[in-house]
Parts: structure tokens; C-alpha cells; sequence
């Protein structure tokens, strides 16, 4: 059998040839890593070339909370309150890579379940995250608005007055919507529970037009009489059907802008069973 | 326009009296690019209907045939996601019947399936009983995500414990 005259293509050598990627690559494709902090410390660890560039990315999304749970998933970079204010004060300039911040509390309000002081002392700490673009405060009970402690009330309310801040999500039941007529920088809201909504003559031009709204629970009427006046110039949307009349007219009125629709059908009983007009 | 949702598992026919969810019309959103829609299939006790040896039957309410009526309506869509929320156990009895038939006109870039307490190959095993979805599958416009949720809006992305 005569030989093949096809040219034989050497075998690559991986280390005779380094392939030499660009600090803008490698922070590209770290940029894809933002949510996952185990694989980002994994990187910083191979090689020290990584640990500026990771460090970037691993401050992008930080969660604040004093449960372990939380540091042992390794989704954002989870930070004890005292750590988080240490870190800042020792390295002022990481305070520019947060972008995401995620308060999670646990069992309690008032938790100190690791002998950590609860993030309701580091006001000054986290006021400055002058980069700052979305607040999530998250717990596991859905808190209502009025059991939460008044000077961590004060801490939530520094993050809103922050000029570069635009997405805010809390976790519980009866957030009062008139906090927002005082800061028009938040104008994509998401929300896990029935909010209050103020009293009194509504005034659509006491809070700007939202570009996204997140309602994990059913549009009830007394929430849509307030949000409806507010989406005309929404963009992305994430309800749960309940009533035709109230989904069928929210995109009526965003028709012209709306980009993204996330959308939850339960069960035909569940959804008629809702009264139109309850909270 | 009325659709009804519920469906026996065996039969595929409606179930009788469940209030039915009526069609979203999605036409009128020319600017729709990303839909996702998260759908229920449920396992539910009825006992009123005890015609087979089981004391009570077991039957599925699934949500997928509206989620079909509501893509049938979209026409402007570049990305499509679909997330399939199943009660335990429920895996077998889940028709896709109504998304094949929906597969096989529909012409879509991209759709993300999401599914979760699944293996990837579970999955795969079941959907290429359906000729259109198994081409959808092959060329990479059905990609499965198994065992876990379809994310957020990219504003909200977070994670719960």
C-alpha cells in the first residue's frame, strides 16, 4: 500500500507555542464570569497576571449578608458588612467596580448569626459605591416594609440617592412606591410582593416613566392604577398572568417600546380565581 | 379567542370545567424582540372523575398549549425562551405535542428551553420523538438548558439561597 502523499500537519505544541491573548480578551471573557466568584478566585489563583484583571469582575456583583450560605454558593462575591467596610477602607479604589449590590438577610432582622454587626452600622461604608447602578435587597421571609428596623430603613434609602443608581429590587411585602417620587434616578423597579401605594390624588408626573417593571406576584388592580399611568415608555416587563383585562391594556400602553416580555402562566383555576381589585 | 389549557394526561383532551385562560394577543408589539414565558405543568387530584381502577386520577394541567397560542402571535421575536415548571414525577406525562406542531412552521433564531429536576439527556430523549423538534435540536435553534430556571431580566439578576 503506497504511502500518503497528503502533507502531515505537525503536531501542535502548546508550549512551544503560547497563545498570547490581549488584557482586553482576557477581560472580555472574565466579563462572562461576573456571577460566578468561585471560578473568578480560581483564576486570580492560576496566575498573577489575572488577580488586577479578575478583580473587576469580582467586585461587579457583591452580596452583603452575614448567612455562610451565601459565601459557600459563589454566586456574587459575598462579603460579611464588616469585611465589605474593611475591604473598602484598605483598597478605596474597588468601590469603582461595584455595580450590582445585593443586601440578603436571613432569619431575622436584627440576625447576627456569624458575631457580625448586621449591615444597619455601615451606612458611611456603603453609601460610597459612587458606580453603583442596581440594589437588591433580598430575605427569605418577605419581610413587610414596616418590620424592618428604621435606621436600616436610612441605609436603604442612602442607596437610592445615589445619582448612578437605576435598578432597584426589594424582597417583601408593602414597599411604599411614594419613597420613589424622591428619587427619579430609579426608573427600573422590581418587586417579589404587593406594594403600598400612596394615598391621595396620584400625580403621574411626581414619579418618572419606568423603563422596566418586575411584579413577581399577581397585578392586582390597585398596583396597576398606579403603574399604568408610569409605562409608556416601559421596555422590558416580567409579570404573572392574572386577569386579562389588566395584562391585555399594560401592553396596549408599552406597545411602542416594550422589548421583553417575561411572562408566567400558572394554572387556568389559579389565575381565575383572583378577585380584580384586591390587595 | 378561547383557549383551553387543561388537558388528561392520557387523552390530551380538554378537561371539562377548569376556566379557561384566554389567548394573549401579541401582534400589536412590533418592537418584541425577547419573549419568555414560564409555564406550569401541574399534577392535580380530581374526584370527581374515578372511571379508571385508580382511586383518584391523576391528571395534568398543563399550560404549554397556551404558551404555543401565545408564540403563534409573535412574529417579531429574535429570542425565544420557554421554562417548564413540572411537578415531581410529571416528566413522562408532558405532551409536547402542540410545541412540535408549533415547530414545525415557526421559524425562529434562537429558543432556549429551560427545565428543571432534569437530566440533559432525559430531555433530549423525549423531544426527538417529534420529528420538527429534533430538527430544531440539530441545528442548534433549540438549545436545552436542564436543571435549571430561566433567568431574570439582565437589570434583576440575583440569586436566592
Amino acid at each position: 500500500m503506497a504511502p500518503s502523499s497528503e502533507p502531515q500537519t505537525p503536531a501542535f505544541n502548546a508550549r512551544s507555542h503560547p497563545i498570547v491573548f490581549s488584557f482586553d480578551i482576557i477581560d472580555y471573557i472574565l466579563s462572562f464570569l461576573r456571577y460566578d466568584s468561585k471560578s473568578l478566585l480560581a483564576c486570580s489563583e492560576a496566575h498573577p497576571s489575572f488577580s488586577p484583571i479578575v478583580e473587576r469582575h469580582l467586585y461587579y456583583y457583591i452580596i452583603v449578608s452575614a448567612s455562610s450560605k451565601f459565601r459557600s454558593a459563589g454566586h456574587g462575591y459575598c462579603l460579611k458588612p464588616s469585611h465589605l467596610n474593611q475591604v473598602l477602607s484598605d483598597t478605596p479604589g474597588i468601590a469603582n467596580h461595584v455595580r450590582v449590590l445585593q443586601i440578603a438577610l436571613g432569619e431575622s432582622l436584627n440576625h447576627s448569626s456569624d458575631n457580625d454587626s448586621g449591615p444597619f452600622d455601615e451606612e458611611d461604608a456603603l453609601e460610597n459605591l459612587p458606580a453603583l447602578e442596581t440594589f437588591l435587597f433580598t430575605n427569605e421571609y418577605s419581610f413587610s416594609w414596616q418590620k424592618i428596623p428604621q435606621d436600616f430603613k436610612k441605609v436603604l434609602e442612602s442607596f437610592l440617592r445615589l445619582p448612578t443608581l437605576h435598578n432597584l429590587h426589594f424582597d417583601g411585602r408593602q414597599f411604599p412606591l411614594s419613597i420613589l417620587y424622591n428619587y427619579p434616578n430609579i426608573d427600573c423597579l422590581s418587586l417579589s410582593k404587593a406594594p403600598e401605594i400612596p394615598v391621595g390624588p396620584d400625580d403621574a408626573n411626581a414619579y418618572p416613566q419606568l423603563k422596566s417593571l418586575v411584579i413577581k406576584d399577581y397585578l392586582y388592580a390597585s398596583f396597576w392604577n398606579w403603574a399604568k399611568r408610569r409605562i409608556i415608555k416601559l421596555q422590558s416587563l416580567q409579570c404573572k398572568y392574572s386577569n386579562e383585562k389588566i395584562f391585555l391594556e399594560a401592553l396596549e400602553i408599552c406597545s411602542g417600546t416594550l422589548n421583553d416580555l417575561d411572562l408566567k402562566i400558572s394554572s387556568p383555576c389559579e389565575a381565575s380565581s383572583l378577585f380584580l381589585g384586591q390587595n | 379567542m378561547i383557549d383551553t389549557t387543561t388537558c388528561y394526561v392520557d387523552t390530551g383532551e380538554p378537561y371539562g370545567n377548569s376556566p379557561p385562560i384566554p389567548s394573549i394577543n401579541l401582534s400589536s408589539l412590533p418592537h418584541l424582540q425577547h419573549l419568555t414565558v414560564r409555564v406550569d405543568v401541574k399534577s392535580e387530584d380530581d374526584s370527581e372523575y374515578t372511571d379508571f381502577d385508580e382511586d383518584i386520577q391523576e391528571f395534568c394541567a398543563s399550560c404549554l398549549p397556551s404558551a404555543v397560542k401565545i408564540l403563534e402571535t409573535a412574529s417579531s421575536l429574535q429570542h425565544l425562551t420557554i421554562e417548564i415548571n413540572k411537578d415531581f414525577g410529571l416528566w413522562h406525562s408532558i405532551d409536547f405535542s402542540s410545541l412540535a406542531a408549533f415547530a414545525e412552521s415557526a421559524s425562529f433564531p434562537h429558543i432556549d428551553l429551560y427545565i428543571k429536576d432534569i437530566t440533559h439527556d432525559e430531555v433530549v430523549k423525549k423531544l426527538v420523538h417529534y420529528d420538527s423538534l429534533r430538527k430544531w435540536i440539530e441545528q442548534g435553534v433549540l438549545v436545552i438548558h436542564a436543571d435549571v430556571t430561566a433567568p431574570g431580566l439582565p437589570q434583576f439578576i440575583y440569586y436566592e439561597i
